[in-house]
């Protein structure tokens, strides 16, 4: 294995003025080398102390941090927000029974297959009481395709 | 969403963005969990106004619930495509603030009045805040990525689109100017214990 060259004090000033005091926000092939040269050298060291001095400074900064209703209103917001999800499980559901046979199947068939099955459920629907599940599997997927951009 | 040859094995992110992709909204919960505290952290860094950091950061995880089938990863993980997106709408608010000048620093987090010391605190917690919104902006989004977030060298660069030496030469450039505007705090500190 090779050995490290030394770090000179221009490349340890260099660092400092780019990563700030603290080793451990320094790229990491560079730590050793650091604190080799900090242990042996004063001039170091007083680079370090200045740089030490911003870095404390920053620190007063304090974080934003999320309100606890923040995580609530972006699921609340995708859930009421229909993706391709519904429509694409449907295409997903056929073009995995195609594959099945070693068929591949085009994107438009899927669809028109899928609507074709969504008519012929909603026709047998039409004089019976209302079923749910199938109006909702219909709603989502009409909504899906008008939601696609 | 396919696994391409470019993408990134070791990228923690990517199981849950698959399932997200396929609309599975715990998976968005679980990527929140792992990811809204630190975007919402770098948007109040970068434009300095909490509501704004919240109104970003919902509009992050929102484009992550519409394009999560179409992304690509290349050879970036995740994460740095997130900040990236971040530091974009980030742009994109600060502009308009520019342009309807209607800037104002927000109050601070944890600057609760009361005591003297608090207060004392919560001012030079706020002279930082305005020496690092009187930054150049790209200088601003180094520090901030660079010292805040915590990102490495590698990373860092790859959500700026810049080299790790122009990385080095914007963050040296930024704490060298933030020196000058707070050299009387600077004064202040060394008189402290």
């Amino acid at each position: 294995m090779m050995e490290k060259k030394a770090m000179s004090l221009e490349s340890f000033e260099r660092l400092t003025q780019a990563y700030g005091a603290a080793l451990d926000r320094w790229p990491e092939d560079e730590r050793v080398a650091a604190e080799e040269l900090l242990a042996a050298s004063a001039e170091a060291r007083a680079m370090r102390d200045r740089a030490a001095g911003l870095d404390r400074l920053l620190d007063r900064l304090p974080e934003h941090r999320p309100s606890p209703a923040l995580r609530g209103m972006i699921l609340a917001q995708t859930a009421g927000a229909p993706r391709r999800g519904l429509a694409a499980r449907f295409a997903a559901g056929w073009r995995g029974f195609w594959a099945e046979l070693g068929h591949p199947v085009p994107v438009g068939l899927v669809l028109a297959a899928s609507l074709t099955l969504g008519l012929v459920l909603g026709a047998g629907t039409f004089t019976r009481a209302p079923q749910p599940g199938v109006d909702l599997v219909q709603f989502a997927l009409l909504s899906d395709l008008y939601a696609q951009e | 969403m396919q696994t391409t040859r470019h993408e990134r094995a070791d990228d923690p992110d990517l199981p849950l963005v698959r399932l997200i992709a396929s609309g599975d909204g715990d998976a968005l919960a679980a990527l929140m969990d792992r990811h809204l505290h630190r975007v919402t952290a770098l948007a109040g860094r970068l434009t300095g106004n909490a509501a704004d950091a919240e109104d970003v950061a919902q509009e992050v995880f929102l484009r992550v619930w519409r394009h999560s089938a179409g992304w690509k990863s290349g050879q970036a993980k995740y994460a740095t495509w997130l900040y990236r997106v971040t530091l974009n709408l980030c742009h994109d608010r600060l502009r308009r603030r520019r342009e309807t000048d209607m800037e104002t620093m927000d109050e601070l987090p944890g600057a609760s009045p009361g005591q003297e010391a608090q207060l004392q605190r919560a001012d030079v917690a706020r002279r930082v805040a305005e020496a690092l919104a009187a930054l150049p902006e790209r200088q601003r989004e180094a520090v901030v990525l660079s010292y805040y977030q915590d990102l490495g060298n590698i990373e860092a660069a790859e959500v700026l689109e810049i080299s790790v030496e122009a990385l080095e030469s914007l963050l040296s450039r930024g704490r060298r100017k933030l020196r000058e505007l707070l050299r009387d705090e600077l004064d202040e500190l060394r008189g402290e214990p």
